[in-house]
C-alpha cells in the first residue's frame, strides 16, 4: 500500500497538485489571519498588591471568560503569550464585611494589559468577591536546638547567643495566636575547640500555612575556650551550730577542683572559696553534706572532691 | 441574614432562575405575587387603592386589574401614587418574611430594583438577562400580549447595559442547562462571600 502511494507521489501531476494545494491553503490561512477575528479565551487571574494587613483566603472567581476581537495573526502569538492577567487589589472595595471589585473596574484593568489592537467584546459580568482575614503581628522568642560536644579541656564560656533572639511572625490569629516561641533546626557540633557561629533555619510549625516570618534563619554562636584545672585545699566552715555544742568534722579541709581559663586560674587564691557544712541540715546520721558557698568570678566550675563530712558532737 | 435581589427585564426569565435557587433550598420572595396578594388581603392597601382609584378598583370584592392597569398605564402621577401605597406594604411584609427564614441568604425577586432606586436595600444583586428577541417571544407566548405592547414595556424599563453596572452577578438565561450551571456558581459565591 505504502509503496503504491510512494509510486503515485513520484508522478508529476500529483506533485503539481500537491504544490498548488499547499499554496492555496497558505493563501487561505494568510487571508483569514489578516482579517478581524473574534475569539473566546479564559484568563487566569493573579492578584497583586495584596493589602499588608489582610490575608487573601479565597476569591469567587479564579478565571474570567472573555470574547476578544483582533487581527488573526495577533491571536496566534496571544494564545501562547498571555494567559494570566493581573488584578490589582488596591481597587478592592469594602461594604460591611464584604470585599469586592466590580466588573467595570477589573475589566478596565484587564483591558490595560492587552495590546491596543485587541478589543474586549464581552467579559464575565460578575463582581469579584474576596475572602480576607485580618493579619496580626507577634514577636516570638527563637529557641536554639544545639547539641554540643567539646574537645578535651574545652568549655563554653557564657551562654549560647541567638541573633536575633526573637522574630516577628505575621499571620491570621487562628494560626499564630497561641504561639510564644519558635525553634531552630537541630544541629550537632562535635569536638569543639573553637568559638562557633552558625546560621540555622527557623522551623515553621506545620499549622502555620499562611504566616510569614521576619527571618527564615538566625545565627547561633558561642565562645569556646580551653580551660585548666587546679586543686585548692579549702578549710570547711561549720555554720548554724548551737552555742552549747562543740563539733568535730572529718575531714576539716577538702579539695576543691577549679576549672578556668589559665590566665584566670593563676590569680585565684584559697580565700576566694568558701566551703561550709550547715548544722541546720543535721539528720539522724553522722554526716553533713558539703556545700561551696563562694567561688571566684570567671571560672567554669568548682567541685569538691569529698561530698560530705562525718562529725562528732560534744556538749560544752 | 443577607438579602439578595433578583431582577431582570420583562421576559428575561426571573421566575425560572428564582425556581432554580428555590430548588437549592434558598428562600425566595416573589414581590409581584405578594404585592397582588396584599392588594387583595391587606386592609391598609385596599383602603389606599379605593381612596386613590375609586370603588371600581375592586369588582365583587376582587381587584379589578384591567381597570387599574388602564388607569395608571399612561398616568405617571397616578402610577407613582399607587406604588407609594403598595411598595411600602410589600417592603414591610418582606422584612417580616425575612425574619422567619433560616438560611444564610434570601432572595427577593422583583422587577424594578434599579428603576425604583432600591439597589442599596440589598447585599448583592443578581440580574437575569436574555436577548430582546427571545424576551419578546417568551412574553408573547406567555401573556398573549402583542409584540408592540411588549416592546413598549421593554422601552419603559432600564436597559440591561445600565443594570449590569449595578449588579454583582449576571445570569444570561438562554439555555436552561447553562443557566442552571451559572445558578450553582452564583449560589456558591453567595454562600461563601456575601
Amino acid at each position: 500500500m505504502i509503496k503504491k502511494v510512494q509510486k503515485h507521489l513520484k508522478k508529476r501531476k500529483v506533485k503539481v497538485f500537491l504544490i498548488f494545494l499547499v499554496l492555496s491553503s497558505l493563501a487561505w490561512l494568510i487571508k483569514t489571519l489578516s482579517g478581524e477575528v473574534i475569539s473566546r479565551a479564559t484568563f487566569n487571574l493573579e492578584f497583586v498588591n495584596k493589602p499588608d494587613s489582610l490575608l487573601l483566603i479565597d476569591v469567587s472567581k479564579k478565571t474570567v471568560d472573555v470574547k476578544l476581537e483582533a487581527v488573526g495573526f495577533q491571536f496566534l502569538s496571544f494564545g501562547i503569550k498571555t494567559k494570566t492577567v493581573f488584578i490589582d487589589l488596591n481597587n478592592v472595595e469594602k461594604n460591611s464585611n464584604k470585599f469586592y471589585i466590580p466588573q467595570s473596574i477589573y475589566k478596565k484593568q484587564i483591558e490595560k494589559q492587552l495590546s491596543n489592537t485587541i478589543t474586549i467584546k464581552d467579559i464575565d459580568r460578575d463582581t469579584l468577591f474576596f475572602n480576607f482575614t485580618e493579619l496580626i503581628r507577634k514577636k516570638v522568642a527563637v529557641l536554639h536546638d544545639l547539641e554540643l560536644e567539646y574537645a578535651k579541656n574545652h568549655v563554653l564560656e557564657g551562654e549560647i547567643k541567638v541573633m536575633p533572639d526573637s522574630i516577628i511572625i505575621t499571620g491570621p490569629s487562628n494560626e499564630i495566636g497561641n504561639i510564644s516561641s519558635v525553634n531552630t533546626t537541630k544541629i550537632k557540633l562535635v569536638d569543639l575547640k573553637e568559638s562557633f557561629s552558625k546560621s540555622v533555619k527557623v522551623i515553621r510549625p506545620k499549622k502555620m500555612k499562611n504566616a510569614s516570618f521576619s527571618n527564615a534563619e538566625v545565627k547561633v554562636s558561642g565562645v569556646v575556650s580551653r580551660f585548666s584545672e587546679k586543686l585548692f585545699a579549702i578549710p570547711v566552715e561549720v555554720i548554724n551550730l548551737s552555742l552549747d555544742v562543740k563539733i568535730e568534722i572529718f575531714p576539716d579541709i577538702v579539695g576543691v577542683l577549679c576549672k578556668a581559663n589559665i590566665g584566670v586560674l593563676k590569680d585565684i587564691k584559697e580565700s576566694d572559696f568558701q566551703v561550709v557544712v550547715d548544722c541546720n541540715g543535721m539528720l539522724n546520721t553522722n554526716t553533713l553534706p558539703i556545700e561551696i558557698k563562694k567561688t571566684p568570678n570567671h571560672i567554669y566550675s568548682a567541685t569538691t572532691k569529698e561530698k560530705e563530712v562525718t562529725y562528732i558532737l560534744t556538749r560544752q | 441574614m443577607k438579602i439578595v435581589g433578583l431582577t431582570g427585564g420583562i421576559g428575561s426569565g426571573k421566575t425560572t432562575v428564582a425556581q432554580m435557587f428555590k430548588d437549592l433550598g434558598v428562600p425566595v420572595y416573589n414581590s409581584d405575587i405578594e404585592a397582588k396578594a396584599l392588594m387583595h388581603n391587606s386592609k391598609v392597601v385596599r383602603e389606599g387603592i379605593l381612596e386613590l382609584l375609586g370603588e371600581t378598583a375592586y369588582k365583587k370584592g376582587k381587584l379589578n386589574r384591567a381597570y387599574i392597569a388602564n388607569k395608571v398605564f399612561n398616568d405617571d402621577k397616578l402610577l407613582k401614587a399607587l406604588n407609594s401605597i403598595v411598595h411600602p406594604a410589600v417592603r414591610e411584609h418582606f422584612l417580616k418574611w425575612v425574619d422567619q427564614q433560616d438560611h444564610s441568604y434570601v432572595i427577593q425577586e422583583t422587577a424594578l430594583i434599579f428603576e425604583n432606586k432600591n439597589q442599596n436595600n440589598y447585599d448583592a444583586i443578581i440580574l437575569v438577562t436574555a436577548p430582546e428577541e427571545i424576551r419578546i417571544q417568551r412574553v408573547v407566548s406567555r401573556d398573549n400580549s402583542s409584540k408592540k405592547e411588549i416592546i413598549s414595556r421593554i422601552a419603559n424599563q432600564l436597559g440591561d447595559s445600565e443594570k449590569i453596572s449595578y449588579s454583582n452577578f449576571v445570569i444570561e438565561n438562554i439555555d436552561l442547562e447553562k443557566t442552571s450551571k451559572k445558578v450553582l456558581e452564583v449560589n456558591k459565591a453567595l454562600l461563601e462571600y456575601i
